[in-house]
């Protein structure tokens, strides 16, 4: 064993060592952006990953013809042709479904700049749902940007690559989300806990012991971070009890989007407010970006006033 | 070029082509999950290839598949390469020098490297947060991957020893 470390090949690991190491601490310093490597991998295997994830949902379907194969070869065409225009149809039924779906939540908020992106990705070793989706910072996706289904909210970006993007979700703990109860205007905030993300729940804390927010009670965002946009529903209060420290209340909420088996999500690369509470922490360093957001988005509205008046 | 380089090129091709569809079959939304729980299906393959080819091979393959990983996973791009890397040279070189690639070895070998890479995970992303109910997590996300991956690791011991025989056939007729 011993003359394995004066070795050649120790010197080569031990190299590679060195500059993984190196990656892993440049990593640690600009978390949310990808390194190159990260990236030329995405450029290959995020294609191949579109590719994979659409296959799996017809995968039985194919199994079927094969049976049919034995039966009858005239008959196995017959079907394999059937099955593979009824392939094409529910691709279409399901593309034009959350078109039509996510054309509505563009019309209910003029201000807000969407990428449309799909799920192919879920690592077996991510927690709480995390996945990956086919957009990156070439499609104007950055990291912190909130994604969302027509349903409610699904979390943000953690990461972004040139083609992919990597999502936290909103059952994550390490994310925050400023909320409020539509029907009592309780202010609190959402986040992930772990207890509660086995059964796909997240948990609405600081909730002021006088409130009357019940079960069913629906939670929206804030908007008070500048991290997500006003208004976007988050989901439904299943559960209200009170702290172990017995200063506030906690609300059970099972969120509006089907987390768990989301395949189409949007992404919110500009909306009204972005990072203005970053931009009054971070003045020197976030403001010329969100200026230039902001502005596109002003001269947009801009427009459609003046178009409209 | 000789008859044996091309083969050698063929082979480490093969061990490339095999740990990327592996990659792509593990991040599959939905393919083999029971309930919210996936294999980790490259760790295995390199385990047995480290077993078999060595540290060298083996390590390379492990710095190849924890690359893969990293890009995917919500860890540090780096951690799982590294860990891979070390777990594998360490397997190439206890085949070499104490143990014998076999069966129960691949499966303590996986076990070993899959529950390392996920205490990494729930101590620096966990438990040092102080998260409350953070050993959940542990126990049914973290402990059941590890089962999960060792039930298939059988398949890949039986798979890859195959392999392995078939080129050592074609290289040393």
């Amino acid at each position: 064993m011993k003359e394995f470390f004066h070795s050649k090949v120790f010197k080569l690991f031990l190299a590679i060592g060195i500059v993984l190491f190196a990656l892993l601490l440049r990593a640690t310093m600009t978390q949310g952006a990808s390194t190159l490597f990260n990236n030329a991998l995405g450029l290959v295997t995020t294609p191949i990953q579109k590719v994979t994830a659409s296959i799996s949902g017809i995968f039985d379907r194919y199994l079927h013809v094969d049976e049919v194969y034995e039966e009858n070869e005239n008959l196995r065409e017959e079907i394999r042709r059937l099955n593979e225009n009824q392939v094409e149809l529910e691709k279409y039924r399901n593309e034009n479904e959350s078109l039509k779906e996510f054309l509505e939540v563009k019309e209910e908020n003029p201000d807000h700049q969407y990428v449309a992106a799909a799920v192919v990705g879920r690592e077996p070793n991510s927690r709480f749902y995390a996945f990956t989706i086919d957009k990156g910072s070439l499609d104007g996706v950055e990291p912190l940007d909130p994604v969302i289904t027509a349903d409610g909210l699904v979390g943000r970006v953690s990461e972004v690559g040139l083609t992919f993007s990597k999502v936290t979700t909103i059952l994550d703990p390490s994310v925050n989300v400023g909320c409020y109860n539509v029907r009592t205007r309780d202010m609190g905030t959402v986040s992930g806990d772990i207890a509660a993300a086995q059964e796909g729940l997240c948990k609405m804390e600081l909730v002021d012991r006088a409130s009357s927010s019940a079960r069913d009670d629906i939670i929206l965002t804030a908007g008070s971070t500048g991290l997500f946009p006003k208004d976007l529903i988050i989901g439904k209060i299943t559960n209200i009890g009170s702290e172990s420290h017995g200063k506030s209340f906690y609300g059970e909420i099972r969120p509006a989007a089907d987390i768990q088996n989301v395949k189409d999500v949007l992404v919110i690369t500009s909306f009204r407010g972005q990072g203005s509470s970053l931009e009054d922490m971070q003045p020197a360093v976030a403001a010329p970006e969100q200026e230039d957001k902001n502005s596109e988005t002003g001269e947009e509205e801009d427009q459609a006033a003046s178009s409209g008046e | 070029m000789n008859r044996r380089t091309k083969i050698l090129i063929q082979k480490y091709s093969l061990y490339g082509f095999i740990l990327l569809v592996l990659y792509l079959l593990q991040n599959t939304p939905g393919l083999f999950a029971i309930g919210q729980i996936k294999p980790v299906l490259v760790l295995p393959f390199i385990v047995c290839i480290a077993m078999l080819e060595g540290e060298l091979v083996g390590g390379l393959l492990g710095v190849a598949a924890g690359l893969l990983c990293d890009c995917g996973s919500s860890l540090i791009f780096g951690v799982n390469s590294l860990i891979f890397m070390v777990a594998c040279v360490a397997v190439g070189l206890l085949v070499i020098y104490y143990m014998q690639p076999s069966l129960i070895n691949s499966l303590l070998f996986t076990g070993a490297l899959a529950l390392a890479r996920q205490l990494f995970e729930y101590f620096f992303y966990y438990l040092m947060w102080g998260y409350p109910n953070a050993s959940l997590v542990l126990v049914k996300g973290m402990l059941p991957t590890v089962l999960y991956t060792l039930a298939v690791t059988p398949l890949f011991f039986w798979g890859v020893q195959k392999l392995y025989g078939w080129y050592k056939h074609r290289l040393d007729p």
